[in-house]
C-alpha cells in the first residue's frame, strides 16, 4: 500500500461550490506519527475555529517510510494529480520533512499555481530549496546542542548517551545531523544511536544501561524491522523498562516519560500554521508571509520524572516550570503539620507556665484566666484536651465543654471509660497518686453516641505538704485514627500471613538492609527450621555451599539496583536433601514509593533439573555417537594424512641409513633429516590428538573461541578428504572476530557435518564445480554468523522445512541425525542454525552464535 | 645403482614426503626431478626425456589417474609407477589397465621402491629398444614405392605372386621384379623375415585397429 487517503469527503464536482475553499493537507506518514501529526491535527481544528467560511479538508497519507525509489515517488504524483484532475485546492499543506520535499520536488507538475504551505517541518529540511513566491512555511529548528547541555546540567556526571530514532529515510537524515552536531561533545560524552536495532532490542539494551547513562528520545517512526509505531507508542515501551532518564524534544511527550527540558511546543506550531493559512485563504500573497523558525519554549519538567532520577529543582535552569508535581503526605501537609508541632511545643510551653502559674501565683487570677484562655484555644486547635482532676473536691475539669460527654467527676470518668480499659486506667491513676511517677495510659473511651475512641493520656498528681495528693493535672489526645490504622496495617499483615503460610510455594521477605524478616510455613516445613532460625541471613545456611556465592551475587546485585531477580540454586530440605529451587525476587515499595525490600518465593524444580540434566546427557551421547560415525566415514582419508608423515618418515630414515652406510658421510645432511624426522613426527602426532579430541567423549567445555581457528583446525582434519573428493575449500573469514562461547568439539563437529554434508551435494558435480565455501562474519545484534555454501543441486522445497527433523535426509545412506544433532549444538550454545537455497545456485546453511563478552568492570 | 643415470620423475602434494623421497632417491644414486602438483608436471615435462614417474594419486586439480590417463593420450613412453596413501581396488585397476607398471602403498620401503623403479627403467630400456627397432623399419618403408608398398602388404597377406598380378592388373613376372626390390630394400633375406618386419611396424594383421589389447608402450606411427 503506497497511500492512504483520509478524509477525502468530496466528490469532483461539488468542489466546485461557490466559496468553499479547499485544503489539502500531505502528511508524511500517517497522521499518528508525532510530531508532525500533533501539528497537522492542531492546525486543522485551529484553521476550522478561525477561518470564516466554508472550508473542506482533504487528507493524503504518503506512507513514506515505505516509499524507497523514484518510482513510487511517480505514484503518488500519479495518485495525487488524479484527484484533482478537476482544478487544484486552495491551499496545499506538507506536514513534515518528507512531504515537504515531495511536494517542493513535485511542485510544478502538481500545484502549479495552489499556494504552498510547509507546516510542521525543521528548517534544514527546507533549506536546500529555493521557495518560490507562492510559497512560505512555518518551520521549527532543533536544538540538538541545547538537549546536551540539559542533561549536562540535570547529571553533570553524564558520560553515555543513547539516541533512539528509527530506521527510516527521515530518521537516517537525522541521525546523519545529530551525529554532525553532537560531535563538538565527543570528547567527554558518548554517544550511541539505535537505528539498527528493532523496538524489542532497543528495549533489552535501554534496560541494561550502565550508570551515567541518559537517554534521547529523538523519534520512532519506523524501527530496523520495518514496524511503524503510531502515538508514542514506542516512548512509552521505552519508559516502561529503560533504566536511565529519557529526555525529548516536544512538549507533547512531557509526561509520557520525557524527563523534560527546552521543549518545542507543536500546539502553538498548530496554531501559527493555521494563522498563516487564514491569511493565505483571505487572499494574502504567501511570499510576503514571514515567520521565524519557531524554537523551543522556556524549561519545563515533569515532576516525577525529577525525582524518579534524583534531580533536585535547584539543578533546574532559571525559569524552569515543573509540571505533574504529586506530592507525599508529608508534603502535602507540611504546613498543617508544622503549625500542629509549634503549637504542641508552644502549649507544652503553655503547661509549664500554667503550672507554675497554679502553683506560685494564685493572686494573678485574671492573667491565669488569660492565659488558661489561650492555653484551651491552642489545645483546641490540636484537638488536644486540657484536664484537672481536685481531688480534694473530686471535680474534674476539662478544656473542651464541647466534648461529648464530660466528665464531671471520677465515677463518670471511669463509666466513660471502656469497661475492659477500667482496670488499667485506675491502676495507673493510682500508682500515681502514690507517687510513683506520672500518669500515663492509653484506653478507650465511650462516647455519648457509644462510638469507641483511643485516648492516650499523660497527666501528673500533685502534693501537698503532707504528701497527700491534691490535684492532678494532664493532657490527653484522641488518637483513635492512629489506632485504626495501626490496627487495619495488622489486619493486613494478618492477611498477608494467612495467604503466604497457605499458598504451595515457599515465601520469604527482607528488609532495606538485605536481612530477611519473614518466611512463611511451607518454606519452614520445607527446610525443618525454626524462624528464628532463618531470619537475617540465617537461610543461606541451608543454601548449598558451591551455590551460595553465585545465590548471594545475583540477590546482592539485583537488590543494589532494586531489580527483580530470578535464580536457581540447591536449598537443604528438612530430611538433609538438597533440592533445586527456583527463587523469584521482586523489590517492594511502601505507598509512598518507599523501599521496603524483597518479597520472592521458591518453587522446587529439581525433577525439571534432572530431567534437564538427562536430556542434555543424551544430546551429548548423541553428539558423540555421530562424531564416531563421522570419523568412521573418514578413516580412509584419515588414514591417508597419518601415511603421509608416516611415508616420511620411513624415507628420511632410510636415506639416512644410506648416507651412514656410504662413503663421506655428510653429517650436516644427517642432522637436516633428524630435525625432518621430528617434525614429521609432531605432525602425525597432532593428526592423532585431532581424532582423539573428536572421538573423546565428554562433558562439553564451554570457553572462549575463535570461529575462524575453528574453521582452520576442520579443513585440517579432512584435507585429505576434500583433496580425495576433489572438493575446492575457499574461506571468506573476517578478520579481527570477536569470540564465542563453545565447546571446541562440539563447534568442530558442526562445521565438520556441514562441509562433509557439502561435499555429498556436489557429488555430481563437474570437477571445476565443486567447491566449498566457509564464510564467518559479524551478525546482527552482537551475534557471529558461519555460512558453508555448496554448488550442488540445492535442497528441495519440501525438505527445507522438515530438515532438521530427526531421520529426515535427502542423501541416499544418510541417517538423517546430522542437521538434528548440530541444531541441538547450536541450541545448547544459545544460537541457532538455519537453511536456505543461494539465488546463485547450490545451498547455504549458515549458524549465528552470541558473541562472548569480556565480564564488564 | 646399475640406473645411475637414470631419471626419476616425482609427483606429489605434500611437500615433505617429496623431499623424503628425493633423499632417498638421491642417495641410491637417482636423479631426481619433483613436482608439487599435476598441473606443474604437465607444464615442464619433456616427452623425450627417459626416465620414471613416481605419481601420487590424491592430488587437489588434476589427480594422479587423471595425469596418467594424459600421459597415454600423448604416447608417453614414459613408465608410471603409483604411490598412494590409500589405494582402493579401483584405483588399482584403472591404474595397472592403463599401463601402470607398479602400484605401491605408503608409506613404501626403500627396496619395494627402487625395485620398481629398476624395473620400470629395464622396461622402458625394452619399449625404447622396440621403438627404436620400428623407427628403422619404418625408415627403410619409406624408400618403398607406393607400387612396392602395395606389393609388400599383398605378400605379407600370404598371396602368390600370380594372385597379386591378378589383383593388381599386371603380370607375375613384374610382381617378382617388385618383390625382389621389396627384399632388397628392406634388407631381408626370406620371406619370414620380412612378414616379420612388417607385423612389427603394423602392416599386415597388426594394422588392423584394435578395440582393446594389452597396454601400448609404443606408438604405431
Amino acid at each position: 500500500m503506497f497511500l492512504t487517503v483520509l478524509g477525502l469527503v468530496m466528490g469532483p464536482s461539488m468542489g466546485m461550490a461557490a466559496g468553499l475553499k479547499r485544503v489539502l493537507i500531505l502528511h508524511s506518514f500517517g497522521p499518528g506519527f508525532s510530531p508532525m501529526g500533533t501539528v497537522a491535527t492542531e492546525f486543522r481544528t485551529e484553521l476550522a475555529a478561525q477561518f470564516k467560511g466554508p472550508l473542506e479538508f482533504h487528507e493524503v497519507a504518503l506512507e513514506m517510510p515505505r516509499m524507497a525509489t523514484g518510482e513510487a515517488d511517480k505514484a503518488f504524483v500519479a495518485y495525487v494529480k488524479a484527484l484533482y484532475l478537476d482544478g487544484e485546492p486552495d491551499l496545499v499543506v506538507p506536514c513534515g520533512g518528507p512531504a515537504v520535499r515531495f511536494a517542493l520536488r513535485w511542485r510544478a507538475e502538481l500545484f502549479p499555481s495552489a499556494p504552498l504551505l510547509l507546516a510542521a517541518v525543521e528548517s534544514r529540511h527546507v533549506k536546500s530549496f529555493t521557495l518560490d513566491t507562492n510559497t512560505t512555511a512555518v518551520t521549527a529548528a532543533f536544538d540538538f546542542p541545547g538537549v546536551v547541555k540539559n542533561i549536562k546540567e540535570l547529571w553533570p556526571g553524564t558520560t553515555n548517551i543513547v539516541v533512539v530514532l528509527g530506521n527510516s529515510a527521515l530518521e537516517a537524515f537525522w541521525r546523519a545531523e545529530t551525529e554532525r552536531e553532537f560531535e563538538p561533545f565527543e570528547r567527554e560524552i558518548t554517544f550511541t544511536w539505535l537505528n539498527e536495532l528493532t523496538l524489542g532490542e532497543m528495549e533489552e539494551k535501554l534496560a541494561h544501561l550502565p550508570p551515567q547513562s541518559v537517554i534521547f528520545y529523538a523519534s520512532l517512526f519506523i524501527d530496523a524491522a520495518g514496524v511503524p509505531y503510531e502515538y508514542n507508542r514506542a516512548l512509552t515501551a521505552i519508559h516502561a523498562v529503560a533504566n536511565a532518564p529519557i529526555v525529548g524534544m516536544f512538549e507533547e511527550d512531557l509526561g509520557q516519560g520525557i524527563v523534560g527540558g527546552r521543549l518545542l511546543n507543536l500546539q502553538s506550531q498548530g496554531e501559527a500554521t493555521a494563522g498563516v493559512a487564514v491569511r493565505i485563504l483571505n487572499g494574502e500573497f504567501p511570499g510576503n508571509i514571514q515567520i521565524a523558525p519557531m524554537t523551543p519554549d522556556k524549561p519545563t519538567y515533569d515532576w516525577r520524572e525529577l525525582q524518579r532520577w534524583r534531580v533536585r529543582e535547584t539543578q533546574l535552569p532559571a525559569e524552569s516550570q515543573v509540571l505533574f508535581r504529586t506530592q507525599s503526605f508529608v508534603e502535602q501537609y507540611r504546613w498543617r503539620i508544622v503549625g500542629l508541632l509549634c503549637i504542641c511545643i508552644i502549649e507544652s510551653g503553655l503547661i509549664f507556665a500554667l503550672v507554675r502559674q497554679l502553683r506560685q501565683r494564685r493572686k494573678t487570677e485574671r492573667s491565669l484566666r488569660e492565659s488558661e484562655e489561650r492555653m484551651k484555644l491552642a489545645a483546641d486547635a490540636a484537638e488536644l484536651g486540657l484536664w484537672e482532676w481536685n481531688l480534694v473536691t473530686d471535680e474534674i475539669w476539662t478544656s473542651r465543654p464541647t466534648a461529648p460527654r464530660l466528665s464531671t467527676d471520677y465515677s463518670h470518668f471511669l463509666e466513660s471509660v471502656h469497661p475492659d480499659d477500667r482496670v488499667g486506667v485506675a491502676h495507673a491513676i493510682a500508682k500515681s497518686m502514690n507517687g510513683e511517677g506520672d500518669y500515663e495510659s492509653m484506653h478507650r473511651w465511650i462516647s455519648n453516641s457509644g462510638r469507641v475512641r483511643w485516648i492516650t493520656a499523660r497527666g501528673r498528681v500533685e502534693f501537698d505538704a503532707g504528701q497527700r495528693p491534691v490535684l492532678m493535672r494532664g493532657v490527653s489526645l484522641d488518637i483513635t485514627s492512629r489506632k485504626q490504622a495501626e490496627e487495619r496495617a495488622q489486619e493486613s499483615e494478618r492477611r498477608f500471613r494467612l495467604i503466604a503460610d497457605a499458598a504451595p510455594v515457599l515465601i520469604w521477605c527482607c528488609d532495606s538492609m538485605k536481612l530477611c524478616n519473614f518466611f512463611n510455613q511451607p518454606w519452614l516445613d520445607f527446610t525443618g527450621r525454626k524462624l528464628h532460625e532463618e531470619i537475617g541471613n540465617g537461610w543461606a545456611e541451608g543454601v548449598h555451599p558451591d551455590d551460595q556465592k553465585e545465590c548471594m551475587r545475583v540477590f546482592g546485585e539485583a537488590f543494589d539496583g532494586r531489580r527483580p531477580f530470578s535464580t536457581e540454586y540447591r536449598l537443604k530440605r528438612y530430611d538433609g536433601q538438597y533440592r533445586w529451587v527456583s527463587d523469584h525476587g521482586v523489590p517492594r515499595y511502601d505507598a509512598e514509593g518507599k523501599f521496603l525490600g524483597y518479597v520472592g518465593s521458591c518453587v522446587d524444580v529439581s525433577e525439571r533439573k534432572h530431567a534437564e540434566a538427562e536430556a542434555k546427557r543424551s544430546q551429548e551421547e548423541l553428539a558423540h555417537v555421530s562424531r564416531v560415525s563421522t570419523l568412521g566415514e573418514l578413516a580412509g582419508s584419515l588414514a591417508h594424512e597419518l601415511n603421509q608423515p608416516l611415508t616420511a618418515i620411513l624415507s628420511n630414515t632410510q636415506a639416512a641409513q644410506r648416507f651412514l652406510n656410504g662413503n663421506g658421510t655428510d653429517l650436516h645432511e644427517v642432522r637436516e633429516i633428524l630435525a625432518d624426522i621430528v617434525e614429521e613426527d609432531r605432525r602425525a602426532g597432532e593428526v592423532i590428538v585431532r581424532m582423539r579430541a573428536m572421538l573423546k567423549k565428554g562433558e562439553p567445555k564451554m570457553v572462549p573461541l575463535d570461529l575462524n581457528q575453528i574453521v582452520g583446525e576442520v579443513l585440517r582434519l579432512l584435507h585429505s578428504e576434500l583433496v580425495a573428493r576433489g572438493v575446492a575449500a575457499i574461506t571468506r573469514l573476517a578478520p579481527a572476530l570477536a569470540l564465542v562461547r563453545g565447546d571446541r568439539v562440539q563447534l568442530q563437529q558442526v562445521m565438520l557435518n556441514l562441509i562433509l554434508n557439502a561435499c555429498d551435494a556436489m557429488k555430481a558435480n563437474p570437477a571445476e564445480e565443486r567447491r566449498v565455501t566457509l564464510q564467518t562474519r559479524r551478525g546482527n545484534s552482537g551475534y557471529i554468523e558461519a555460512a558453508i555454501s555448496d554448488r550442488g543441486p540445492g535442497f528441495a522445497p519440501d525438505y527445507l522445512e522438515h530438515a532438521f527433523e530427526p531421520f529426515r535426509t535427502s542423501k541416499s545412506n544418510g541417517l538423517g541425525l546430522g542437521l538434528p544433532i548440530c541444531r541441538s549444538i547450536m541450541e545448547a550454545h544459545g544460537g541457532r542454525i538455519w537453511l536456505a537455497n543461494n539465488a546463485s545456485g547450490g545451498a547455504s546453511v549458515r549458524f549465528s552464535l552470541p558473541a562472548h563478552h569480556q565480564e564488564m568492570p | 645403482m646399475t640406473d645411475a643415470m637414470h631419471q626419476v620423475y616425482l609427483v606429489d602434494d605434500d611437500a615433505a614426503v617429496v623431499k623424503a623421497l628425493c633423499r632417498l632417491l638421491r642417495s641410491a644414486g637417482y636423479e631426481v626431478c619433483s613436482f608439487s602438483c599435476a598441473e606443474e608436471f604437465m607444464e615442464r615435462y619433456n616427452s623425450d626425456a627417459p626416465g620414471c614417474l613416481l605419481l601420487d594419486i590424491s592430488m587437489p586439480g588434476i589427480n594422479g589417474l587423471e595425469l596418467q590417463q594424459w600421459l597415454v593420450q600423448s604416447h608417453s613412453p614414459l613408465p608410471v609407477i603409483f604411490l598412494t596413501g590409500h589405494g582402493d581396488i579401483p584405483a588399482s585397476v584403472r591404474a595397472m589397465k592403463n599401463g601402470a607398471t607398479d602400484f605401491l602403498t605408503k608409506p613404501v620401503d626403500e627396496n619395494d621402491l627402487l625395485k620398481a623403479i629398476q624395473e620400470a627403467s629395464q622396461r622402458q630400456r625394452e619399449s625404447l629398444a622396440a621403438r627404436a627397432e620400428v623407427q628403422a623399419i619404418q625408415t627403410r618403408l619409406h624408400t618403398l614405392t607406393p607400387r612396392e608398398r602395395e606389393v609388400l602388404e599383398q605378400v605379407v597377406a600370404g598371396k602368390l605372386n600370380k594372385q597379386i598380378a591378378g589383383d593388381l592388373g599386371t603380370v607375375e613376372k613384374t610382381i617378382k621384379v617388385h618383390r625382389g626390390r621389396v627384399m632388397q630394400k628392406m634388407g631381408v633375406e626370406s620371406l619370414a623375415e620380412l612378414v616379420r618386419l612388417a607385423e612389427r611396424a603394423g602392416i599386415g594383421r597388426a594394422s588392423r585397429p584394435k578395440e582393446s589389447g594389452p597396454a601400448i608402450h609404443f606408438p604405431p606411427v
